[in-house]
């Protein structure tokens, strides 16, 4: 009771200190003056610059000649501008006319698990808030670095910092899974972007679709190249040796179903990347999964087991699309055979319209050659350049193996 | 004006007779210009005539049982537009307008009407006559309805059966079971379709033989299906296989439509023909329409071939790696036309 009292009085506190130095930022469609999207910022300069959430502000760069920014004030809004981003840790630098009375200063913090944080924000417009939290570290199996933050973030909230009863920003909200688990960019990536920003000046445009089409290639090339080279990691799955965990930041997991309702059973190991990016409100990008599904059936006939067969390989598991994102599917289909096995392998593949040289691919394999058991691999790349779609599915082709 | 007078006498004939520009009569009597094959008509029973307006009528002329219309029995005069029926004893009078269209006329089919058809120009030349070939007459009845009967029965085990090894849930045997029924239905309906038809246009009403045609088509296209399936699994994406499955499918669609004509008109074969080749090339051509404005239209769901076989692997032909490599270089350039569209 003493504690609870104790740790409120300390949020307000900090509400009392902080609360200028963070605002609400909106973009609002030009020809209709609606808001698309709100978010919160924080200032880091006393020229100021702000720190806020790439996906704020993502439909800006889609389409600028729509939208506009702006920070809202008490009674007024002032214009801002981007000025740098960083599609893959969700960060962009903003840029106004407005000179705070005071601001963070970011850069490297020491911090414990279970400190006590702050994070400041507007949820769903309701004004300016503070949520209690704990810092637990960063999560594992990233392939880039998110804090785990335990507190309530909620929509609105995404862009404000989250810091210490001293005023030590250490992350930037970014998003939350519910329960009280929630996600922030460590502060580090807000002071590089910073530093990137101020060091160009003002000489430099605006960044555009081209720049984050850059970075998304720059971003996929580096953890890409490394899947399935070297010593590959593989999992036994009945009769069949396969790969498994591509790299460190995937994280896998197995299931078998048995039930009396089908006449077949089935056991799925799964691998998937937990770092997807936003990339505007109907796209998202950079999910890499690879799905094995082995079926086996005593009580089918042949005949009937490969139509069961047919369907599990023409079941559809890519990803979502939006037209105004991504072309149509176009799959090519072969009998395949590497050094050990016979397969049907299919590739389809799709283009992103406005990020030029990006693909999603999907590489589907049935390994062929057993009369009651079957496999059906599925490879999903997205956001990657088509020379990788095309250097892993033939990675991927080749370690599959008999056991 | 003119019209036809239908006499339908208590024995069923029939005769026809033309009445308009001067007065008849119709009676039992030898006497009458027509005369009625009828215990109970009068020996003068009624007379035609122009009443006051010129329209023709017909006039009691005080008989026994006069003349009925609509079930009403009357002494007087009933005029006579096209589509009356009178009763005159128990003889039924219909008029007909003059311009009535008539079906076209059937084709004679038995083996002597043919022989002396063709034999006309060499008559008294019997050795001639001998090498006219003979049309086959029309199938028995009988007969017919067995072969119709074990063809749909056929057809439709075939169809549940393939649906049977199609699936793999517990309870398939009763889709299988519902996909026979269904087939049956529907072949059953066209058939009578195509029967009514037939009725229609040469007075013949033959269901069984259309139910044996279409049982037979969907028999054949089971077939095509099948072998289709193994050539995907085999060749995947091959261009041949596709252009061959539009040949057979085409041809399917022509013999099925030819075949119906067959016993649904009075049509030479080659007219039949001609017809089922330009109902084939109508359904094509839908098809492509569809087909191109579904290739056209977005969609996140990809489209490819999963048939996948039971047969030994040494069986299957395969492709190399780099051949692969080349489907996916082929696949990127589709994709960079279609994003480049925009």
């Amino acid at each position: 009771m003493l504690q609870s009292q104790e740790s409120s009085s300390a949020a307000s506190g900090v509400f009392r200190r902080f609360a200028e130095r963070v605002v609400k930022v909106q973009v609002v469609e030009t020809s209709s003056s609606a808001k698309a999207t709100i978010g919160s910022a924080f200032f880091v300069t006393n020229r100021g610059h702000l720190i806020t959430n790439y996906h704020v502000v993502s439909q800006l760069i889609f389409a600028p000649e729509r939208y506009r920014a702006e920070l809202v004030e008490a009674t007024s809004t002032r214009p801002v501008a981007v000025l740098a981003i960083d599609v893959v840790h969700d960060l962009v630098v903003l840029g106004s006319a407005v000179r705070p009375p005071s601001h963070f200063a970011i850069g490297s913090n020491s911090i414990e698990q279970g400190d006590r944080l702050y994070a400041l924000g507007h949820p769903e417009d309701l004004g300016l808030s503070i949520v209690e939290g704990t810092y637990n570290g960063l999560l594992p199996h990233t392939l880039h670095p998110r804090i785990h933050f335990t507190g309530s973030l909620n929509a609105g909230m995404s862009g404000g910092p989250t810091i210490t009863g001293d005023g030590r920003v250490i992350g930037v909200n970014v998003a939350t899974a519910g329960d009280q688990l929630s996600f922030l960019v460590p502060v580090q990536r807000a002071a590089d972007l910073l530093e990137r920003a101020l060091s160009s000046g003002n000489s430099t445009l605006p960044p555009t679709l081209a720049e984050v089409g850059r970075q998304l290639r720059d971003y996929q090339d580096v953890y890409v190249k490394g899947m399935f080279a070297g010593a590959t990691k593989k999992v036994d799955l009945g009769p069949y040796s396969l790969v498994t965990e591509p790299a460190p930041f995937f994280r896998c997991w197995a299931d078998a179903t048995r039930t009396e309702e089908v006449p077949y059973e089935k056991v799925e190991h799964r691998c998937a990347t937990d770092d997807y990016l936003f990339i505007t409100g109907d796209q998202s990008s950079g999910m890499v999964s690879v799905n094995h599904e082995l079926i086996s059936s005593r009580s089918l006939n042949t005949l009937r087991f490969y139509s069961l067969f047919t369907g599990r390989f023409g079941t559809d598991n890519t990803p979502y699309g939006d037209e105004e994102h991504v072309t149509s599917w176009r799959c090519g289909t072969r009998n395949v055979r590497n050094s050990d096995a016979t397969m049907r392998a299919v590739l389809c593949v799709r283009a992103y319209r406005k990020l030029r040289e990006l693909y999603d691919g999907v590489l589907k394999v049935a390994v062929l050659g057993q009369p009651k058991t079957g496999l059906v691999s599925t490879l999903t790349l997205s956001g990657v350049t088509f020379a990788n779609i095309d250097l892993i599915s033939r990675r991927y082709l080749e370690l599959i193996s008999w056991k | 004006m003119e019209v036809i007078l239908e006499v339908e006498h208590p024995n069923g004939s029939r005769t026809w007779h033309r009445v308009g520009t001067q007065p008849l009569t119709l009676g039992r009597g030898f006497s009458n210009d027509i005369i009625l094959h009828d215990p109970y008509a009068d020996a003068r029973h009624a007379r035609v005539r122009r009443d006051e307006s010129g329209a023709l009528a017909l006039e009691d002329l005080g008989s026994v049982n006069g003349l009925v219309v609509n079930a009403e029995r009357l002494h007087g005069t009933v005029g006579l537009q096209p589509g009356t029926e009178i009763r005159v004893g128990r003889t039924t009078l219909r008029i007909h307008d003059p311009d009535e269209v008539v079906p076209a006329a059937l084709l004679d089919e038995t083996p002597t009407a043919r022989q002396v058809e063709h034999a006309m120009p060499h008559a008294g030349s019997p050795a001639q006559a001998a090498h006219v070939r003979l049309h086959t007459p029309p199938p028995r009845p009988l007969a017919s309805r067995l072969v119709a009967t074990a063809l749909a029965a056929t057809a439709a085990l075939a169809m549940g059966f393939n649906m049977w090894l199609g699936s793999a849930e517990r309870a398939s045997g009763s889709s299988a079971v519902s996909t026979a029924l269904g087939f049956i239905l529907l072949a059953v309906v066209w058939a009578a379709i195509w029967a009514a038809i037939g009725r229609v246009a040469i007075h013949r009403f033959s269901f069984a033989l259309h139910l044996a045609v279409v049982s037979a088509a969907f028999l054949v296209l089971l077939a095509i299906i099948t072998v289709q399936d193994w050539l995907n699994f085999l060749f995947p994406d091959s261009d041949a296989v596709t252009t061959l499955a539009a040949i057979v499918n085409f041809s399917l669609v022509a013999a099925l439509i030819a075949w119906h004509l067959r016993f649904s008109s009075g049509l030479r074969p080659r007219h039949r023909w001609r017809i089922g080749i330009m109902g084939a090339a109508i359904a094509v051509g839908i098809g492509a329409v569809f087909s191109l404005t579904e290739k056209e239209t977005f969609s996140d769901v990809p489209v490819f071939s999963s048939a996948i076989k039971p047969v030994a692997t040494k069986w299957i032909p395969t492709s190399t790696l780099e051949d692969f490599s080349q489907v996916s270089r082929s696949l990127k350039e589709q994709v960079d036309a279609m994003s480049a569209k925009k």
